[in-house]
């Protein structure tokens, strides 16, 4: 099989990487799931979400490094589970939750405008 | 350094913009004709860019994040401090956009390296919506963060007084 040819095992893991990192995030950035927190003051980082120490603390790089982690996790069990989808299917999702995680969490934000 | 990084790093935005803006326009409001400006800048050959969307995507969201902790330290409490709360949300909703357009990249790369076969007319055609929406998220997500980046410089600049 050609190279170019759309796989249904690449498009299964990717799209569901897209969709459960995207998703994740979400959920990351408003519960604080973030897999490390940096201390840009002492140059330091933790384990887990972390109360601030000297400085502010940073959670986004744990945010992402979370999302990042579980959209892995997500793509294999995808592969594994959820692989009798249709191409079309998981071609419809790997773009319409991701615009719709992004729309919440744009939502989220609303409150920095109305303080 | 951070000064030379931030100006790397919107140097490679307007890249990025240019590239992605091409490929999301091609894709989702496709032309053959006419001869205005418009009309070739939709005419262009979206898959071409693919590639170079993806570096430089990637390459200025690690410069961003190399240089985000001076923005936190040095920038969001002036920000806190004078209670500009909108420009922390702007700057949150670039955080946010720029984190899940990284993750959109594998798919889109994978989508749109593969040409639209002819197999299935139904799948055919949602390959070619997919590969439009995420050129278009992911442009939304450069133009987003492109837009609030210039703002807040504007606003104080990294290291300005």
């Amino acid at each position: 099989m050609s190279d170019t040819i759309l796989r249904p095992a690449g498009l299964v893991f990717w799209s569901a990487f897209a969709v459960v990192s995207c998703v994740l995030y979400v959920f990351a950035m408003e519960m604080n799931l973030a897999a490390f927190t940096y201390h840009p003051r002492l140059v330091e980082f933790d384990l887990g979400p972390q109360p601030a120490r000297s400085g502010p603390a940073m959670y986004w790089f744990g945010w992402t490094a979370t999302s990042i982690g579980g959209g892995l996790v997500g793509g294999a069990l995808a592969l594994v589970v959820a692989r009798g989808l249709t191409m079309r299917v998981w071609l419809w999702l790997g773009w319409s939750v991701p615009a719709v995680a992004m729309i919440v969490a744009c939502y989220f934000m609303i409150p920095f405008f109305t303080k | 350094m951070w000064t030379a990084l931030l100006i790397v790093h919107g140097l490679l935005a307007v890249l990025l913009l240019g590239a992605v803006t091409h490929q999301a326009l091609a894709a989702l409001w496709p032309t053959r004709d006419g001869a205005s400006m418009i009309s070739r800048f939709r005419r262009v050959s979206a898959p071409v860019y693919t590639n170079t969307v993806v570096i430089i995507f990637v390459i200025t969201f690690i410069i961003g994040a190399v240089i985000y902790p001076a923005y936190r330290l040095n920038v969001r409490t002036y920000l806190q401090d004078y209670r500009m709360f909108w420009a922390e949300g702007a700057f949150e909703i670039k955080e946010h956009l720029a984190a899940m357009g990284l993750f959109l990249l594998p798919l889109y790369w994978y989508l749109w390296r593969r040409p639209v076969t002819a197999a299935a007319h139904e799948t055919e055609r949602a390959q070619r919506i997919a590969q439009g929406a995420l050129a278009g998220l992911i442009a939304v997500a450069a133009w987003t963060s492109f837009f609030v980046g210039h703002i807040l410089n504007n606003i104080r600049g990294l290291f300005g007084t």
